[in-house]
């Protein structure tokens, strides 16, 4: 067993590990046996320790007394049961109408498939023949039930008191599962059903017909327009989306 | 430091369903995360958000939660990936706490010299400064070793690396650092 140097270059890499007792026993007593009887070392040692002393009085911030009314208001919104239609409409307005690739891609889909039914003069009820109603897309029932389950667990399960704030709020999660446990003729025929989404989403600006389209659009693709608004309004723009 | 029973048996409480288990550990660590994730990011508003992050993902986690190791070390790992993301975002590189404000040692008391005073504020500062042109994983290395008495075994697992990188990266920071305030003295 060769015996460990412990010249200045050696024992300077062990200093650290000195301070923070992560040598072994006899590492250990051969590197103090060092430092003390070589003041270069022993001066090093003497900075890197008040590294620690001067780090150790640096100012900590303090924990924000609503921190926890923060996280339990992100656990009720992120939670594993939050639907990315549930979180569209919970997002801030800019963040709804901010498109990403993919809803970028959704929406000209949506879009073609609106012209295509204007121009064309296709029937707009989408039980209808000649509508693509993708019903196997559609979440399977079990999947269904399971989400306000979950979704509920979620809120129930954030720690801590009710705050103010995410009590007096209206809860979107009965929303969501309303939508989602609707027999599927109301998924179709869902004016009134829909009637809080649209005020959420800002549809209520839009003629009845153009909001009754997007809705249905929604249900017969199962895309959320809620994210599109930006298409939305240049398909109004362009006289589409109110019929001219 | 909190035991290791106490917070491993608290999230197994929460895991089993137990809500105020999960309260309990973020009163009880959501101090600490603040400060380290703070010291890593140097923005406030952003350490508040990734501390929420991480129980987030411990919240979500629970289910498949089991205690192959210390819980902070499970946590310390979530923030220092969180904190290491949140670094390399572009948006990230331009945010710098003016350590005047707020980044620089508390003052000492009343009873310090005036000269006491000027040294440990301007060294307070220079650390600060000198923490913050610290590589990554030093920074994280260093803090977690030297402010949250986290061992190299530890920081090695939060870091995912060796121990014997723990402690190269300590020893090169605590360097760094001290070579500062070196000059400043």
């Amino acid at each position: 067993m060769p015996e460990t140097p412990t010249g200045c270059l050696v024992v300077a890499g062990d200093l650290s590990a000195l301070i923070d007792e992560e040598l072994d026993a006899a590492r250990e007593v051969e590197v103090r046996a060092h430092v003390d009887a070589c003041e270069d070392c022993a001066q090093r040692l003497r900075e890197l320790c008040n590294v620690d002393l001067v780090l150790a009085g640096l100012s900590a911030p303090a924990v924000a007394d609503d921190l926890d009314v923060r996280l339990r208001a992100r656990l009720a919104e992120v939670g594993p049961a939050a639907t990315p239609r549930h979180r569209a409409r919970t997002a801030p307005p800019r963040m709804r109408r901010r498109g990403t690739a993919l809803g970028i891609a959704g929406g000209i889909a949506v879009a073609a498939a609106v012209m295509l039914a204007v121009l064309q003069g296709l029937p707009r009820d989408a039980s209808e023949p000649g509508v693509p109603i993708a019903r196997e897309d559609t979440p399977a029932p079990a999947a269904r039930s399971e989400a306000p389950e979950s979704a509920q667990a979620v809120i129930a399960e954030a720690p801590g008191p009710e705050p103010d704030g995410v009590a007096e709020s209206p809860d979107p999660v009965p929303e969501v599962i309303a939508r989602q446990l609707a027999p599927e003729p109301a998924l179709i025929e869902v004016e009134p059903a829909l009637e809080p989404a649209t005020q959420l989403a800002g549809l209520d600006a839009l003629p009845d017909e153009d909001v009754a389209l997007v809705l249905e659009l929604e249900a017969v693709e199962d895309l959320d327009l809620v994210e599109h608004l930006d298409l939305l309004e240049v398909l109004v723009d362009l006289g589409v989306a109110d019929g001219a | 430091m909190h035991s290791l029973d106490e917070d491993v048996a608290l999230m197994l409480a929460f895991r089993s369903g137990d809500v105020a288990a999960f309260d309990q550990l973020f009163r009880r660590w959501s101090g600490p995360l603040l400060r380290y994730i703070d010291r890593m990011v140097r923005d406030l508003a952003t350490a508040e958000e990734l501390v929420q992050e991480v129980f987030i993902r411990v919240h979500r986690a629970r289910e498949r939660y089991s205690p192959d190791a210390r819980f902070s070390t499970w946590l310390y790992r979530i923030a220092t990936n969180l904190a290491l993301n949140e670094l390399r975002r572009p948006r990230h590189r331009s945010v710098h706490r003016s350590t005047d404000e707020d980044g620089a040692a508390p003052l000492p008391d009343r009873a310090a010299s005036t000269e006491d005073l000027v040294d440990a504020r301007r060294l307070g500062a220079a650390a600060e400064r000198a923490l913050l042109e610290l590589p990554e994983k030093q920074r994280a290395a260093l803090c977690l070793t030297a402010v949250e008495g986290l061992s190299y075994a530890e920081v090695a697992e939060a870091l995912e690396v060796t121990e014997k990188a723990v402690k190269s990266l300590v020893h090169r920071a605590r360097s760094s650092l001290a070579a500062r305030l070196r000059e400043e003295e």
